[in-house]
């Protein structure tokens, strides 16, 4: 498990992350989802201990961070950390020097995956080669925590998929993975969870399907004005179009229903809104239109 | 996680090693098809004089090492997380870094004995007592100049090699000025300068081989100065990049 408590990171007059606390339970998928600037890779940073917060604290399994830690969690940075000098088969024997539960088959079987020759020198293998030997590094010990900043970046679609289906798979094994993407598209399919920062701060933060379900839409279409909605126009968002309205109705979709319904709406539909959507509303800052 | 210093630092010996061969290659070949001449018959050669001239050779591989640390500066996400503290990895660098300049202070020495060897003059080399004295110091002085390179490194992102070039030419301009007729103030602070220069440690080992004292102190005392810089610098470093931000 992952808990970050009142983390907060400031670079001279930025604030890069703002008082940001969130959970990733054990076996848990995490996607962190934001524009860029948002504080995503300042808040990994944070995590694994190379930038130090102002305040706030990190825990993995009810522990603050250690050398020992890294025993059991895998990294993998936005930009791969590799030296260009060294060929794939130099990084491939550093990590089995260095970490303890090193797994050589599983290693080489990623290798294959990713069709990487060991011989090559890293400043040799194109941008997506060189994410896949990060990620190849963080999965060699078979970690029970993972922590990937955009780790199908520069990955042709297949491969983002063959990374997807390596991430579901630890996750099944029991790995709690947190992982940051600008494809919402691949959160959606590999996580169960999701926090989406903005500004620095965790404006959304929770299970994708419960975040789902409270953000659904109800869309009412009356025969000729809309009527006076009463108490529903103070409770929600409310979207009017010439005769119909769009109400925002934080978990009580259904009951919403009922009562546009009773208001002797024509059409009532309940709308179930994606993870883009989430995001899109999460972010919006009055400016993306 | 020392096995990319491990590599690294045999990059920089293998390299050392051959120019140094090929120095000497070239010399007894050249001297030897006649195209150069050895004149006059040296005298007796203290084996501290040519031990305190090979200090050059441990200097060199100590500059080109001393850029492990801060070139890790891209690597840190690899670096930092291993299951291991960073001092303990700062530490395991310098560890191989001093073996390494060991290594290389030896092959200088063997290159200048078989220089000598070569030429038939080895008979001339006599064991003085200051042998065991200038071995310190050398080595001494070399993890000197490696500490203050990383203790000025440490907290950079890259340009460490550049920091390790400009400081031959900084040792080598603060220790010539301190030569030059200037007044006492300026003097005085060139004097203060050369406490920081490795190379003031080298010449002024033996006083009775050198023509010049920058600090008027004993051969044990400014070896045991040098030594105390290495500590400082080392523990400096070790402090200052494994508390560095990314």
């Amino acid at each position: 498990m992952i808990a970050i408590s009142g983390l907060t990171k400031r670079y001279k007059d930025v604030l890069a992350v703002d008082d940001a606390s969130f959970e990733v339970p054990t076996g848990s998928v995490c996607g962190l989802l934001g524009r860029n600037g948002a504080g995503k890779t300042t808040t990994f940073k944070c995590m694994m201990g190379f930038a130090r917060p102002q305040s706030g604290t990190v825990l993995f399994d009810g522990q603050p961070l250690t050398p020992k830690t890294f025993e059991k969690l895998g990294y993998a940075p936005e930009r791969p950390a590799l030296y260009g000098w060294l060929t794939v088969a130099n990084h491939l024997e550093l990590a089995r020097r260095s970490q303890p539960a090193y797994d050589d088959a599983k290693t080489r079987e990623l290798l294959a995956t990713f069709r990487l020759d060991g011989r090559k020198r890293v400043k040799r293998l194109s941008k997506g080669q060189q994410t896949a030997l990060g990620l190849i590094l963080a999965l060699s010990a078979n970690p029970s925590l993972l922590i990937l900043d955009e780790p199908a970046s520069g990955l042709d679609p297949v491969m983002q998929r063959v990374v997807l289906d390596l991430l579901i798979d630890a996750a099944t094994s029991g790995a709690t993975i947190m992982l940051s993407s600008h494809q919402i598209g691949q959160i959606d399919r590999a996580a169960d969870r999701v926090v989406i920062m903005r500004d620095g701060k965790v404006v959304v933060a929770g299970e994708i399907d419960a975040l789902r379900e409270a953000s659904r839409v109800v869309e009412a279409t009356f025969e000729f004005a809309i009527p006076d909605l009463g108490t529903l126009a103070a409770e929600m968002r409310v979207e009017r179009a010439g005769k119909s309205v769009r109400l925002h109705a934080n978990g009580r979709a259904d009951a919403v229903a009922a009562r546009c319904g009773a208001l002797g709406a024509v059409g009532v539909r309940v709308l179930d809104r994606s993870l883009e959507d989430l995001f899109l509303d999460a972010v919006d800052d009055g400016e993306t239109q | 996680m020392e096995y990319v210093e491990i590599l690294r630092a045999r990059r920089a010996l293998t390299w050392y090693c051959g120019v140094l061969l090929a120095v000497l290659i070239v010399t007894v070949i050249s001297v030897y098809s006649g195209h150069s001449q050895m004149t006059g018959a040296p005298g007796a050669v203290p084996l501290s004089v040519l031990l305190k001239g090979c200090a050059f050779g441990a200097i060199i591989v100590a500059t080109c090492v001393a850029c492990g640390l801060n070139a890790e500066s891209s690597t840190l996400a690899i670096a930092w997380t291993r299951p291991m503290s960073r001092a303990a990895i700062a530490w395991r660098y310098i560890a191989v870094d001093a073996v390494t300049i060991v290594i290389g202070y030896a092959f200088a020495i063997f290159i200048a004995l078989a220089f000598l060897a070569a030429f038939g003059l080895l008979g001339h080399v006599t064991i003085d007592g200051d042998v065991p004295m200038t071995i310190l110091n050398s080595i001494g002085c070399s993890l000197m100049w490696y500490g203050l390179v990383n203790v000025v490194a440490a907290r950079l992102d890259g340009r460490g090699s550049m920091i390790s070039g400009l400081s031959w030419a900084v040792f080598l301009v603060i220790g010539g000025l301190w030569a030059a007729p200037f007044p006492p103030l300026l003097h005085g602070l060139l004097t203060f300068l050369n406490y920081f220069n490795p190379l003031t440690y080298i010449q002024s080992v033996s006083s009775s081989h050198s023509t010049t004292t920058i600090l008027a102190l004993s051969p044990d005392l400014l070896t045991l100065i040098a030594w105390c810089f290495v500590a400082v610098t080392l523990v400096a470093t070790v402090r200052l990049w494994s508390t560095r931000e990314v």
